[in-house]
């Protein structure tokens, strides 16, 4: 009984850490998402303090999330998150049928990304403004083949 | 042919019409194909000629005035009714029609100014003003309410077309060199407005245009 018990309990977290590893598709397409709604606002409130007098710690917070988030666009799109029926996601299937090319696209972004931070943590505000441009090009970059357009 | 020609809609009126017409379709056409640069600047151009507009509606020629035109629900359904309207100018269905138009490409430019596109690259100039979360809804909204207005604009075509090939009454005509022909004098001719009051209105649209697509700064 005893045994049995512990074997079962085993089992039980045995199997909730294998979930835990391997989320299903819904939930990794979920938190992904999630993840390049906060690129995108943080890159937005780049782009709103250079478009004006720029608040340094502001532009330092928004840049950290931006780097914070860089590095792990890559394992966003792993293969056990390529497809599942019934899940919508704008990612297009080019993301695992040219791997090398999408995760090329992807750490551009973090190369930029990295960039920015560290012009931002330098206080280098016209260098980040400078940046921008670049540093919104790897989104566009890696959009432009691997993101299907809402239209 | 006996009759008179008489003036019915003013220049600056027809000029803001056949834009409309030219750069409604090039905003869709730029949209769709991601330039947005050119986007921006259509609708920009867009928005000067809407400021105008409005307040041509209530300082331009007679038959551009909305007091002129706006009738009330009683006008509008005798004139359902076939009752017939001997007024020069927009009768009391067109009227309402108008300004849907005018207030659905109001909603539509001003949606536009708070846009961004996928990659927060391109944006409106107002962009600034609000949330990521809230330009995103924007963004959509303005994707969306382009298919209410092209609906209203295929009704207008088809009403115009209606009245051309149906009622045999030519109304594009009009709009284009700006006068219509009558078998009578009527018994009030519209009055228009002056050249140099429409260059003074076009002034102050160009202001409020450059302005909004400077990001509305409250200072210089």
């Amino acid at each position: 009984m005893r045994t049995r018990l512990i074997i079962g309990s085993v089992a039980a977290g045995l199997a909730s850490v294998a979930m835990a590893q391997v989320p299903s598709v819904a939930e990794q397409v979920k938190a992904r998402q999630a993840g390049m709604k906060s690129v995108g606002a943080a890159f937005k409130g780049l782009r709103d303090e250079m478009s004006g007098t720029p608040d340094a710690a502001a532009v330092k917070r928004h840049a950290a999330v931006l780097a914070g988030h860089s590095s792990k666009v890559g394992g966003w799109f792993g293969a056990s998150a390529a497809s599942a029926p019934g899940v919508t996601t704008a990612a297009l299937p080019a993301i695992w049928t040219r791997n090398a090319d999408f995760r090329k696209a992807a750490s551009a972004f973090d190369v930029e990304a990295r960039k920015t931070l560290a012009l931002a943590n330098a206080g280098d505000m016209a260098g980040v403004g400078g940046q921008l441009r670049a540093l919104g090009g790897t989104c566009k970059g890696c959009h432009d083949d691997f993101k299907a357009k809402d239209d | 042919m006996a009759g008179v020609r008489i003036a019915l809609w003013d220049l600056p009126t027809r000029i803001v019409h056949w834009s409309l017409v030219v750069l409604i379709p090039f905003s869709w056409w730029s949209a769709e194909n991601h330039d947005l640069e050119r986007h921006r600047w259509s609708g920009y151009a867009i928005l000067g000629l809407l400021v105008f507009r409005l307040i041509w509606g209530f300082v331009g020629s007679s038959t551009s005035r909305f007091a002129s035109f706006l009738r009330g629900p009683r006008a509008v359904l005798a004139y359902a009714r076939g009752s017939g309207d001997k007024r020069l100018g927009h009768n009391p269905m067109g009227g309402w029609s108008v300004v849907a138009m005018l207030a659905l490409l109001v909603a539509q430019v001003g949606l536009g100014l708070f846009a961004s596109d996928d990659d927060g690259l391109e944006t409106g100039p107002l962009n600034h003003l609000v949330s990521y979360a809230t330009a995103e809804t924007l963004t959509e909204l303005h994707e969306l309410l382009f298919n209410v207005l092209a609906a209203l604009i295929a009704l207008h075509v088809a009403t115009v077309l209606f009245y051309l090939f149906v009622r045999r009454d030519n109304l594009i005509a009009p709009m284009l060199g700006g006068s219509k022909q009558l078998d009578a004098e009527p018994a009030a001719r519209p009055t228009m407005a002056r050249p140099l009051r429409a260059l003074a209105v076009a002034a102050v649209a160009f202001a409020i245009m450059a302005w909004i697509s400077k990001g509305a700064p409250l200072a210089w």
